[in-house]
């Protein structure tokens, strides 16, 4: 379900919290699912579970997930992800916009891409 | 949830039982293997009763009789065994891996102390147990119970092992170090008579008049030597008239009582042994883990053992080094030189000191600077015992007990032994005061060793009897020579006025004292020993041959002794011994024997010997005669002394050898212990 | 929660521990680091009552661990060199454990049974170490400790054991809230498992963290200047720059918003925020590459 690369130099809660939030956002894990216990997870990647229960708080103040107190973790429904994170995407987007056109690839070829992609979610 | 599991939980912090139970499954072979040995002894006894060899022990006495003899043997087995049970025991001591292993466990030291030294007496006493089962047994078997002796036995069992198991345990806490501790245990052991030992060794060595022996004074300080030399069985027995099936009366010894002497040590000692335990648990308090495979595991004992172990080497190895390379080759004289001792003390004490110190220091680079000042004051104690030694800075040689001291004085000179009453015999007394004073003057010309091979020798020996119980005993072999006797106030002449007084020949037959003949022997070597004529006397005979020597004193004719050896060759060749006891009821402790060497001139003697049937006057042959016959060595003719060559052959076993009331003699060591 | 304090601990003149202070909060994973000879191992017997410390006040729950036997209870400690007794099979060793430890679990133990799959009737002299190893944590685990003391735990076993080892180690953290200290001399083997860190070196813990601290307080910036600035401006807050080519990568206390917002100034044709590894972050915490830091925690 997630794995850890020892050789990334991120830290680890950040693996833990990208991992996650990419099982989200792709749909992987649907809205209301419940997330693995930290002690299974820290179990299962023999990691600290204060690290993962690092991620896990991070990832719900970011509004992916939420928690019922008792019961556990959940993904949430409302992915109405905060503006930081939109902020940093599109700065991403167009540091690779612009070596892309460094590259040579066309604007409509862009476009066609953006398109393509939208057609497709 | 079992029992275990329960005991576990309630917080005893004083007893674990899961350890004690570990240490006895773990060094089981241990006690199972002297188990086995103990037990194969009843088992014998065993057999041999049933096989009726030993049907005395079908008496009760007799079993409580041979409880207490084993019980006198068990402080060696004890001793030996104790230190197996230690050594396993406190093993985890002496590891860094188990040390941190057991004290990392919820136990405080308490805990891991009691438990382990439970566990190291039981180890100790199931042997004995099965051994006693065994044997109270086969007391029951054959009838021969006795619950007193049995009681007295198991007391004594427990005491000693207690003794015995807690000065290991002290022994365990006192060294970091498994090799380590059987060598300090045994050290602890024996230091005191080692130490008393050596050190009377060395004033002999050095001391004109102090002869090496151990008189045991420290002995109460070495248990198992102490134990053994005063541990005791005292078993009376009494006879008695059996008859047997067929009607025949014989008499048989009965034993009717035993008690075990000085039982009441054991007390004493297991009392030491409580005290040893509690020092070794106040050292496990304050003992440092990290101390595991140091030889010497508490601080304060360190310069203890490096100093310690120093003097001890100084004093052994160098007295080795200086019989190896000195005594036999280059000593001038019977006393040890000074200067090559101090030099081999020096060395065999500096190499036990950095002996000492790399066992300490767990490495072989020692040699700084400090520890060459720790070798320096090594150097100078050995100096400085050798200087006090040598120039007698105790003033040991120069003791000499006032008249009004004494309560006796027991002196062997001349080849004959003295024992003077204060009171009784004071003109004695004061004779050989003033030898003694002349000796002690003449400490130097003694230690010089003069001219010992053509110079005879006159061994002397002074027990001096204080009023306060005390004694003081001096031996001196003392080079006589014919200029000095001619000199007046010389202990050569001193010693001649004394042993060729009137006084002292009647002392010497004691004619004046309450020493009374019981017998003799006559021995009389004829014609190149073919025929030697052996003769037993009784008391009677022995009388009539001391009277008759006794008119020869009186005539003049018997006891000069001439210290320089040169008349004894003229006297016939036989030897004829008589034996005295006191009179009273301790028969064995004062007795003594004397040896009368006839003359031609000893007229009453040999009139006396020969109407007895003991010799033919016309066939007796003086030694000259006889040796010539035989054909001996020029060299003894000529040394006019007796040698080793002569010693093997035939019946001249006699001469000279033992000496008597005929002047000097080798050594011979009269019969009288005062 | 396990406090040292000012600990120090000498050895014939020789200070093992020569102040060392350690704070453990409850519940936590806390990797002690150094190179060999820092005083971790005296530190960590001090912890068990192993040795006593010259000077200095260690604490667990508040108590002092010296000759507390109902402490010492709730302690379970592996040593790097593990001892068992000569001939004892794991069952002997489990019975011996079980006779001291009040929170021994035989259930405990019958699940780990299954976890480590070793012969219990087997001697543990006859077990490779990196079996005995396994062992020791079994026994460990199955004494049901509140502190769990570790010693280069997991050297001598191979990756496999080692995940299930600390998976079995934070599986406890995580339900039964242990506190975990343990000892290694490569912080790389720490970092996953540890949520605070202490760095060790001559009897001296040199500084203590969290992660979480260490994490969000320093940043890695590669920036490349406009043309006609070679050097990095001096006002900016930089605890050590290099140069490549153009490149300039900058060490600085403060988290990567903060850091870009700073540049952010200067105009930079490039900014490049890098993760930092927890070896380069001790690195700069200790005072950059001139403190023999290398030989510490690697």
């Amino acid at each position: 379900m997630i794995s850890l690369n020892y050789r990334d130099s991120r830290p680890i809660y950040e693996q833990i919290k990208d991992g996650l939030r990419k099982l989200i956002v792709t749909g992987a894990m649907p809205p209301g699912e419940k997330l693995p216990s930290v002690r299974a997870l820290a179990m299962q990647l023999s990691i600290n579970p204060n690290t993962i229960q690092r991620a896990y708080n991070e990832l719900e103040s970011d509004g992916y997930i939420y928690s019922v107190p008792g019961k556990g973790s959940f993904a949430s429904g409302n992915l109405d992800a905060d503006a930081a994170r939109k902020k940093e995407l599109l700065g991403q987007v167009r540091e690779m916009i612009a070596e892309l056109r460094y590259l040579g690839v066309s604007r409509q070829e862009l476009l066609a891409l953006m398109e393509e992609e939208e057609e497709r979610l | 949830m079992n029992w275990e599991v329960r005991t576990m939980q309630s917080k005893t912090s004083y007893f674990n039982g899961t350890l004690f139970r570990k240490n006895l499954t773990r060094f089981w072979p241990l006690w199972g293997g002297a188990s086995f040995l103990g037990a194969l002894f009843p088992l014998a006894m065993w057999m041999n009763i049933s096989r009726s060899l030993h049907s005395y022990l079908r008496e009760p006495l007799e079993f409580t009789n041979l409880y207490y003899n084993t019980l006198t043997g068990l402080p060696v087995v004890s001793l030996l065994y104790a230190i197996l049970c230690a050594m396993v025991v406190w093993s985890y001591l002496y590891n860094a891996r188990s040390v941190g292993m057991l004290h990392t466990l919820p136990l405080r030291r308490e805990g891991l102390f009691l438990t382990n030294f439970l566990s190291g007496l039981t180890m100790m006493l199931i042997p004995y147990a099965v051994t006693g089962a065994l044997c109270v047994l086969i007391s029951l078997l054959y009838g021969s119970f006795d619950p007193a002796g049995l009681f007295n036995t198991i007391l004594g069992v427990l005491g000693l092992s207690f003794f015995y198991f807690a000065s290991a345990t002290f022994a365990a806490f006192v060294t970091g170090n498994l090799f380590a501790l059987p060598a300090l245990y045994f050290l602890f052991h024996f230091l005191a008579v080692l130490l008393e030992w050596i050190l009377s060794e060395f004033a002999s060595c050095f001391l004109v008049g102090v002869r090496s022996y151990y008189n045991g004074a420290t002995s109460f300080l070495s248990p198992t030597v102490h134990l053994l030399s005063h541990l005791g069985v005292d078993s009376t027995y009494e006879e008695a008239e059996r008859i047997t099936a067929d009607g025949t009366h014989y008499v048989d010894s009965v034993l009717t009582a035993v008690e075990l002497e000085n039982f009441y040590l054991i007390g004493v000692y297991a009392l030491v042994g409580a005290a040893l335990a509690a020092a070794a648990f106040v050292l496990y308090r304050r003992r440092r883990s990290e101390c595991a495979g140091d030889v010497v595991a508490v601080g304060w004992m360190k310069p203890l053992f490096r100093y310690g172990l120093a003097a001890l080497s100084a004093l052994l190895g160098g007295r080795l080094l200086y019989a190896l390379f000195w005594e036999g080759g280059f000593q001038n004289g019977p006393y040890a030189e000074a200067l090559p001792m101090a030099v081999c003390m020096t060395v065999a004490g500096v190499i036990g000191y950095f002996a000492a110190t790399m066992l300490l220091a767990k490495s072989l680079r020692v040699f700084r600077r400090r520890s060459w000042l720790g070798a320096g004051a090594v150097v100078l104690a050995c100096a400085a015992l050798c200087a006090v030694l040598r120039f007698d800075a105790l003033g040991i040689q120069r003791r000499i007990p006032a008249a009004e001291e004494l309560r006796s004085v027991y002196l062997y000179a001349g080849g004959n032994s003295y024992s003077l009453q204060a009171g009784k015999d004071d003109d004695m007394i004061r004779q050989v005061l003033d030898l003694h004073r002349a000796v002690a003057a003449d400490t130097e010309y003694l230690r010089s060793g003069a001219d010992p091979d053509d110079v005879y020798h006159a061994y002397t020996e002074l027990t001096y009897t204080l009023a306060d119980g005390k004694t003081l005993d001096r031996y001196y072999r003392l080079p006589i020579t014919e200029e000095r006797l001619a000199q007046a106030g010389t202990y050569d002449s001193l010693l001649d006025q004394f042993v060729n007084s009137t006084a002292a020949k009647i002392r010497r037959l004691h004619l004046d004292d309450d020493y009374a003949v019981t017998g003799g022997t006559i021995t009389v070597y004829d014609l190149a020993g073919k025929e030697d004529s052996f003769f037993d006397l009784n008391s009677r005979e022995a009388k009539t041959i001391l009277d008759a020597v006794g008119r020869d004193t009186q005539a003049g004719t018997w006891g000069q002794v001439d210290l320089t050896g040169s008349d004894r060759d003229d006297a016939y060749a036989m030897d004829l011994y008589l034996s005295f006891a006191k009179e009273g009821p301790d028969v064995d402790r004062d007795a003594d024997r004397i040896t009368i060497a006839v003359r031609p001139g000893m007229e009453n003697t040999l009139d006396c010997l020969d109407a007895m049937g003991l010799v033919q006057r016309e066939r007796l042959l003086t030694w000259s005669q006889y040796y010539n016959d035989e054909g001996w060595s020029e060299e003894y003719d000529e040394m006019g002394t007796y040698t080793e060559t002569a010693s093997g052959t035939g019946g001249a076993g006699g001469i000279g050898i033992i000496g008597g009331a005929d002047g000097p003699t080798k050594v011979y060591v009269a019969g009288t212990v005062i | 929660m396990i406090e040292v304090k000012n600990a120090v601990k000498r050895f014939d003149g020789f200070a093992a521990l020569d102040g060392a202070s350690v704070s453990v909060p409850a519940g936590s994973v806390y990797g002690l680091v150094g190179p060999n000879g820092a005083g971790k191992s005296t530190l960590i017997r001090c912890l068990t009552g192993i040795y006593r410390q010259d000077e200095g006040d260690i604490r667990l729950d508040g108590q002092g661990v010296w000759e507390n036997a109902a402490l010492k209870g709730r302690v379970a400690a592996i040593p790097d060199d593990w001892y068992y007794f000569m001939q004892s099979t794991i069952r002997d060793m489990m019975r011996f454990y079980r006779g001291f430890y009040p929170t021994f679990s035989m259930e405990r133990y019958e699940k780990l049974k299954e976890v480590f799959n070793i012969d219990e009737k087997k001697t543990i002299r006859r077990l490779s170490k990196g079996m005995q190893k396994q062992v020791a944590f079994w026994l460990a685990l199955s004494c049901m400790p509140d502190y769990l003391i570790l010693d280069e735990p997991v050297d001598g076993l191979d990756p496999v054991m080692r995940r299930q080892v600390w998976s079995l180690v934070m599986g406890d953290v995580s339900q039964r809230g242990t506190t975990v200290l343990v000892s290694s001399h490569n912080l790389r083997e720490l970092e996953d498992v540890c949520d605070h860190v202490g760095i060790m070196d001559h009897g001296k813990v040199l500084l203590e963290r969290s992660l979480e601290q260490l994490q969000d307080n320093m940043v890695k910036l590669q920036v490349v200047f406009q043309d006609g600035v070679t050097e990095v401006p001096a006002e900016l807050p930089v605890l050590h720059a290099s140069r490549v080519g153009r490149i300039h990568t900058l060490i600085m206390r403060m988290n990567a918003e903060e850091a870009t917002a700073k540049l952010s100034t200067y105009a930079p044709l490039l900014v490049d925020a890098v993760p930092l590894t927890l070896e380069e972050i001790f690195i700069y915490e200790l005072g950059g590459a001139d403190y023999a830091v290398k030989d510490i925690v690697l």
